[in-house]
């Protein structure tokens, strides 16, 4: 009986182990490629860091506007898990005579976007590597009292400029700094209580992560069919002269994907007055279509969270980017969104409970038993 | 012919690497801008100094023989006195930088906080803090304004008595179960931004790299060879907050000269006019001569100034905004000359120095301990 009783404790400590390891190393993940720039546009080193994380074997190809696709397992995938890989950031838009450097970024972003930045450190990503700046911002004790009143007001992208330390432009020159060359916030992964994660952009980077996570984790297993897996580039820029607004990587991938089922990662703000979200209570399910009933894919996610008991939170009529591009006769679409908070500034938060259950419900829901 | 390359080989070797031991140059062995980057992340805002002069205090019990009393007070001003003769000359930094205080928990756990010092609040909006408490440091993250996303976002204000900060927890039980307590001071995550070898930006360069010099100076000085002259060497407490180590001190120590070494708010920066505080980075100390609560008299700064021609150290004069702690000695009856390293971004989380300037500030305190009259 003793020996027995030991046997049982020593199972469950591997398997505790197993689980405790395994959250360790999505978090190690996750941290590793929150610290990778991707803005718009310029999303290729996050793809390199996604490829060497996720098993050689698999067969991964790119579409022209920078999208990486995986696909997993034998027979037609039928089934697509996509994810938005790039942040909000800038670029080098040019090289003033006294050495600073002006900016613009592709996607507009809320009013004080570029506030929250300004007066902060930031990477300017060029060929030669990282290069250190800050966006410049006035001295308190030389600044006319109309600046000190109104800041918010008086300062914007229009008038920022990256101090790189340099004097003229052939300083800044040999410094490697070019125009067109990435800018980003100095990231900042900062640990809050209760399992949750601020910092810029983490709510993208840990669908990007959770994605690949999967990747690995599928890494041999036997499925029925097929299924792909994607992480899409230049979802914040966003299509022209479409009926609904849609993210340009989403609209390629509808394009490219002969696919008819997809399952959208995206982040949803949990802060707005008529919010119900709460953070901490499971990824949030948007029903792509109105339709009188459920689809094969709400279905299998609704069904798995009660199977193993885990959170889910609804929500609906969300206008998305991400999703209207998939929208169409034939196709279902559904989006599983992680409530943030603070959406979109430096501090934005993520519970990494609510990512360890998207996780495992696109796990139970899909990859065990692949497509229908 | 060979004889004669080797004496020409002997003396190049001399000369460039003998000649400092043999004459007694001496080379500064402690740096100010090393021990600035030891110095900025230690936390302490106006009125929790206690481990910045902890710090001091180790370096100077390092330096100074049991025969030179170093002196603290219960606000944690720190200061010693050596020398005799006459003239009494003070030299003051401060310690304490600007920041936030716990001054309440709100039902859901969000900090509510107040200011220590003037700073643009705007600066903290979105971005993640420091609270440090007895159990070590806790983050936070400064919620944003209400109605941030939106397009009239931008027309809500923002003040000390909007911020609020959010560290994951809900209730007050949590909140101080983290083990936060009112008074608890806060800070935002200090980040060492090096544009190049010689440029730094980072939060509270004011006025740490004010001590860093003060402290290198004294460090690399034979104080034993103070003559003709006291000297006074101070680092004190709550110059944001209204020069409030300062007024204490000046209870104490009555001296002919106090030498604030603090900023130098230069106007060479993207946003400022140069019609006035245009001292550029990178082109030496400077002497403070005129600011918003001295003017120095032209005689006594011109001393400093020769004193910094005799040791070819690159020097500058100028007048900016801003006070000084050596203010309130004045009606005591002290001449007040502040001298300091050019800054840019004043007051914000990335204030600029030039590494030539604090090195220049270094040495120039040196001479004026040993030259000054």
């Amino acid at each position: 009986m003793k020996r027995i009783y030991l046997s049982l404790l020593m199972v469950l400590l591997i398997l505790g182990g197993q689980t405790f390891s395994s959250s360790q190393g999505f978090v190690g993940l996750l941290e590793e490629l929150f610290n990778v720039p991707s803005p718009t546009g310029y999303e290729g080193s996050m793809v390199s860091k996604i490829l060497k994380s996720i098993p050689e074997g698999y067969e991964t190809f790119r579409d022209n506007l920078g999208s990486l696709y995986c696909r997993i397992g034998e027979g037609k995938a039928d089934v697509a898990l996509l994810a938005g890989m790039d942040e909000h950031g800038y670029y080098v838009s040019g090289i003033q005579d006294d050495g600073y450097l002006t900016l613009d970024r592709v996607s507009g972003k809320h009013s004080l976007y570029d506030l929250y930045n300004i007066g902060h450190p930031v990477f300017i990503w060029t060929e030669l590597g990282k290069r250190q700046g800050v966006l410049s911002l006035p001295s308190l004790h030389l600044a006319s009292s109309e600046t000190r009143r109104n800041l918010t007001g008086i300062l914007s992208l229009n008038n920022a400029v990256v101090d790189i330390g340099a004097k003229n432009p052939e300083d800044v020159k040999t410094r490697g700094v070019k125009k067109l060359d990435a800018v980003t916030p100095w990231p900042e992964w900062t640990p809050l209580a209760q399992d949750k994660i601020a910092g810029h952009g983490i709510g993208l980077k840990s669908g990007i992560a959770a994605l690949a996570h999967i990747a690995n984790e599928l890494n041999g297993a036997d499925l029925s069919s097929g299924i792909t897996l994607g992480w899409l580039a230049q979802t914040k820029f966003l299509r022209r002269r479409a009926r609904k607004m849609a993210a340009m990587g989403a609209a390629r991938a509808s394009a490219k994907l002969e696919v008819s089922r997809f399952v959208v990662i995206d982040t949803v703000m949990i802060d707005g007055a008529d919010s119900s979200l709460v953070l901490g209570r499971g990824p949030v399910l948007l029903r792509g279509q109105d339709r009188g009933s459920t689809g094969f894919l709400e279905d299998r996610i609704i069904s798995s969270a009660a199977e193993f008991n885990l959170p889910l939170q609804r929500i609906n009529g969300l206008d998305s980017g991400l999703l209207n591009p998939f929208l169409s006769e034939g196709r279902e679409v559904v989006g599983l969104f992680l409530p943030v908070k603070f959406k979109d500034t430096p501090g934005e938060v993520v519970d990494l409970r609510d990512v360890q259950v998207l996780i495992k419900l696109l796990s139970s829901a899909f990859l065990n038993g692949g497509g229908e | 012919m060979k004889m004669k390359w080797n004496l020409v080989l002997f003396f190049c070797v001399f000369f460039l690497f003998g000649s400092s031991l043999y004459f007694g140059i001496p080379r500064d062995k402690y740096m100010a801008w090393d021990l600035l980057k030891e110095m900025i992340p230690i936390p302490g805002i106006s009125g929790q100094e206690g481990q910045v002069a902890d710090y001091i205090v180790d370096s100077l019990e390092s330096k100074l023989s049991n025969s030179v009393r170093i002196n603290r007070d219960e606000m944690h001003n720190v200061w010693f006195t050596v020398g005799d003769g006459d003239t009494h000359i003070m030299f003051v930094a401060h310690t304490d930088e600007l920041g936030l205080v716990v001054t309440g928990i709100s039902e859901h756990g969000l900090l509510q906080v107040s200011g220590k010092g003037g700073f643009f609040p705007e600066m903290y909006e979105g971005h993640a803090v420091v609270v440090h408490t007895n159990r070590g440091p806790v983050y936070g993250v400064v919620s944003p304004r209400s109605g941030y996303l939106l397009r009239d976002g931008i027309e809500q204000p923002f003040n000390l008595k909007e911020i609020r900060i959010y560290l994951g927890t809900d209730s007050v039980k949590s909140v101080e179960e983290l083990g936060i307590r009112i008074g608890d001071q806060i800070t935002i995550r200090k980040k060492v931004v090096e544009l190049t070898e010689d440029l730094l930006c980072t939060r509270a360069v004011d006025d740490r790299a004010g001590c860093a010099a003060l402290l290198a100076a004294v460090m690399n000085l034979d104080l034993a060879a103070v003559r003709g002259k006291t000297v006074t060497f101070a680092w004190d407490v709550q110059e944001e907050t209204g020069l409030i180590g300062a007024a204490e001190l000046a209870k104490k120590i009555n001296p002919d000269y106090v030498i604030p070494v603090d900023t130098f708010v230069s106007s060479d920066g993207p946003f400022e006019s140069k019609r006035f505080a245009m001292t550029p980075l990178g082109k030496g100390a400077v002497i403070r001569a005129i600011d918003s609560s001295n003017i120095a008299p032209y005689k006594e700064w011109q001393k400093i100034w020769n004193i910094a021609q005799k040791h070819n150290i690159p020097v500058q004069v100028g007048n900016t905004r801003g006070g000084n702690d050596g203010s309130v000695f004045l009606a005591g009856g002290a001449t007040n000359i502040p001298i300091s390293w050019p800054g840019t971004y004043s007051h914000s989380f990335i204030e600029k120095i030039n590494r030539k300037d604090l090195e220049a500030l270094t040495k120039l305190i040196s001479a004026v301990v040993k030259d000054f009259e």
